[in-house]
Order: structure tokens, then sequence, then C-alpha cells
């Protein structure tokens, strides 16, 4: 099984894909091993449901503002858990969010955009109390636009748009076997390109805050 | 290494990636200014379609000037003018009947059904013409000339039959469709399609700055009736 995900790996993206299924039903394995025999598991996936909140993708000066209303926001990570507590691990997501173009005093919804993401991510405990424990995350990966074609930025730019994210995350102190909840809030940014010739964007980076609730098994 | 450095090491990097991310500029989206006067032809006034429009174009009847298609000209014209918007702020979609649609283009040797309103359409001795008729911060809905209503607000009309080719044809209907869809003034480079006597179909940069420019400004009346 090992031989298998080295291999798939390397295959290029689409491998990717299946390796994280074959990683889970692996990782699934360990960690119920690891609940029978009362220690805490290895591997743990984590999948987590929240919002995005409101997002700025273009700020007209004077133009268009485009922005990103509130939007649903589906993921699954994926963490490997070391002594000391600390997490390293992949994140994949999925979030949709409608848009909205305000200009000249006028407001209208415009298209929606939904993102794919995948980043790698890392976790640090930074206090920890008997029922309650606050933990720093950083992630880094790379976020994909769909949607929208007539929409800038996304008309305009590229599709595939680096991110960085920082995120708190408050979780109840639960025994080994059992399913941890935690609040996760999260603050990042997205890298949006220069348009192409002739366009009207200027790069920069939307910055962008998201609260799941994940359940780490 | 000591807990004590550990957690002054994390708090500088966490003090770092905020800054980071706080410090970060935001994309911006500028509007260029027009190249030429967009109102030249309006006494100053600027027109446009609401933001988010789907203008529903309808050709009436058929060119009877042999191997001119005024149809495919006006789907050209209307492809090369979608390309143009930033934030979709219109759409020109092929109307499935009269009765849907907000500009009907007709050929000068085929009678319109369309009546021109409380405005009278006195169009010069050219290739192409625009009408509308605006008396308040709306154009006037025409009526049909049969009788009833409709949502047309856009007239143009072409006479095919002074152009020989079907390149002349196109470089005439995107020149109209120009004005329709806000440009209301001429151009003086011969390389614009809005220059009055047009030889090309393809919008310039000076074209697309100009009506990209007139796309965020307030308009003195909006042509959806």
């Amino acid at each position: 099984m090992r031989l298998a995900v080295q291999r798939t790996v390397r295959g290029g993206p689409v491998a990717v894909v299946l390796t994280l299924g074959v990683t889970l039903g692996m990782m699934h394995g360990g960690a119920s091993r690891a609940r029978a025999q009362g220690l805490p598991a290895r591997w743990n996936a984590a999948p987590e449901i929240g919002v995005v909140f409101p997002t700025t993708w273009i700020t007209g000066a004077p133009g268009p503002t485009v922005s990103g209303n509130t939007g649903l926001q589906l993921g699954i990570g994926v963490t490997r858990v070391f002594p000391n507590a600390q997490r390293a691990g992949v994140l994949a997501r999925f979030a949709t969010q409608s848009l909205t173009v305000k200009e000249a005093g006028s407001s209208r919804s415009a298209s929606s955009v939904r993102q794919l993401e995948v980043a790698a991510t890392a976790s640090t405990p930074v206090r920890k109390g008997t029922r309650l424990q606050l933990s720093l995350e950083a992630s880094a990966g790379v976020s994909t636009q769909i949607g929208a074609p007539d929409i800038i930025p996304f008309r305009d730019t590229g599709r595939v748009m680096p991110l960085g994210e920082l995120g708190l995350a408050l979780a109840r102190v639960a025994r080994p076997s059992r399913r941890q909840l935690s609040l996760v809030l999260r603050h990042g940014a997205i890298r949006v390109g220069a348009g192409d010739r002739g366009s009207i964007v200027a790069a920069g980076w939307v910055q962008r805050t998201t609260a799941s609730i994940r359940i780490t098994r | 290494m000591s807990r004590q450095y550990r957690m002054r090491v994390r708090r500088v990097a966490g003090a770092l990636c905020v800054g980071a991310l706080l410090g970060c500029e935001s994309p911006t989206a500028t509007r260029p200014a027009f190249a030429y006067s967009p109102t030249s032809l309006t006494g100053g006034l600027l027109y446009r379609w609401p933001g988010g429009t789907r203008v529903s174009v309808w050709v009436e009847g058929t060119s009877n000037t042999p191997g001119l298609d005024l149809s495919s000209a006006v789907r050209r014209a209307s492809a090369v003018w979608n390309a143009i918007p930033d934030v979709r702020e219109f759409e020109l979609v092929t109307a499935s009947s009269i009765g849907s649609a907000n500009i009907i283009v007709y050929d000068q040797r085929t009678a319109t059904s369309i009546a021109e309103g409380s405005c009278s359409f006195t169009p010069s001795n050219a290739a192409g013409s625009t009408f509308f008729c605006a008396t308040g911060p709306r154009a006037e809905r025409l009526s049909l000339a049969a009788g009833g209503a409709s949502l047309v607000s856009v007239l143009i009309r072409v006479d095919a039959g002074r152009l020989a080719t079907q390149e002349r044809l196109d470089a005439v209907v995107v020149h109209e469709f120009g004005h329709a869809v806000g440009i209301g003034g001429h151009s003086d480079d011969t390389a614009d399609v809005m220059f009055a006597a047009p030889i090309t179909a393809q919008p310039s940069t000076r074209d697309v700055r100009t009506l990209r420019f007139l796309l965020g400004a307030v308009a003195d009346f909006t042509l959806l009736p």
C-alpha cells in the first residue's frame, strides 16, 4: 500500500486526489487502532464546514468594486500529530460566494465564483486549559477560481492564485477516544495577479476571513 | 532550545505574519479616461444601459441586397462589443421575438414595424443610423406601428444597398452598435470603429477605452424603457 501511494504522488495532480483517498483509508485504520489502544492517533482526518465572510475581490479606484458575499465552505484536512501536540498536514477546501458589483452609487448582483483550494497546514498549541485548548494555525497553498468568466478579476487574471492564511482554533479538550470539535477562525490573503494587456486590473492581495467547525477524528 | 526562547520565536513569527497579511495592498480596478468624447453627438448627455442588462436584439426582415447578410453582421457586432465590459455592464443577446426585443435592426429597404414615438426619426443620408428618444431619465418605449406595446427603445437602420461588401456592412453595423451601447460620439481617427465613416469592424484600444470610461460614469439617462 505504501509503495502504491508513493507512485501515485509522483503521477501528478490527478493521482494526488487518488492518493488522498487511499491515505485517508490508511489513516482511518490507524486512528481506529490507536483509539482501541487508548492512545492519540498519529494521523487525523478532520472534515470541516463553515462560512466565508464577505470578501472584496477588486476595489474601484475609481472603477467597479467586486465583492463576494457570505458563502459556504466545506473542507477536509489530513494532519499528522507530533508528540508535543503540534500538527502538520494538508487541507482541501471548496468554497462558493455570490458576487456583488458596486459602482457609481449603484449595486447589483453578478454571477458567483467557486474556489477549490489545497494548502499545507501547520498548527501549534498556544494555550491549554482543562476544558479548552487554543492553537495557532498557518497554511499556504493555491486557490483555483471557477466561474464568473465575464467579471474582473476572474476574467483577466490567472485562475490559480497563491494563498496564505493564519488561524486560531479553539477546541474542546476531549479524551483521545472521542472526536474533538473545534471552532477555527482564519484570516488570509489570496494573490490576484495583474490583468492581461489592456486590462483595468492591478495586482494585489485579497484579504479573506473564514470561520469553520472542524471535527477531528 | 529553551521553552522561553521557543515562545519568543513563535510570537515574533506570528507578529510578522499578521503584519504581512494586514499590510497587503488590495487589487484595484481603474477605469480609463475616454479617448474621444462619448457625448459629442448628444449635446453632452451621457447614456447607457443600466448595469447588468441583457439587451435583446432583433433583426427585422432580411436584407434584399444580394451577397450581404445583415443577421451575421449583427451577431458579429454583438460579439465584439460583448467582449469589452469588465463586470458584465451589458450583454447583447439575440431576441426570441420582436416582442422581447430592446434593439431593432433593419435594412432601409425593409419597412420597420416600430413607430418612432414622440421624437421624429429623420435619419440623414447615411449608411447607418441609430435612433432613440429620451424625454426623461429613461429612453422612451417605442410602440408597434400596428398598435401595441413593445420593449424596444433603440432602432438601428442600415442602408445595405449603399455598401458594396460584407466587410463594409460589418463595419457599419459594429459602428451603430457602438452608439447603441452608449458611445454618443464620433472619433476623428480612421483606425477607430467609431470614426464617422468606419472602415474597420474591430474596436480599437481607443474605442475600448471610451466605452469602458462611460460604462462606469453616471448616466444622464438610460436606454432601458
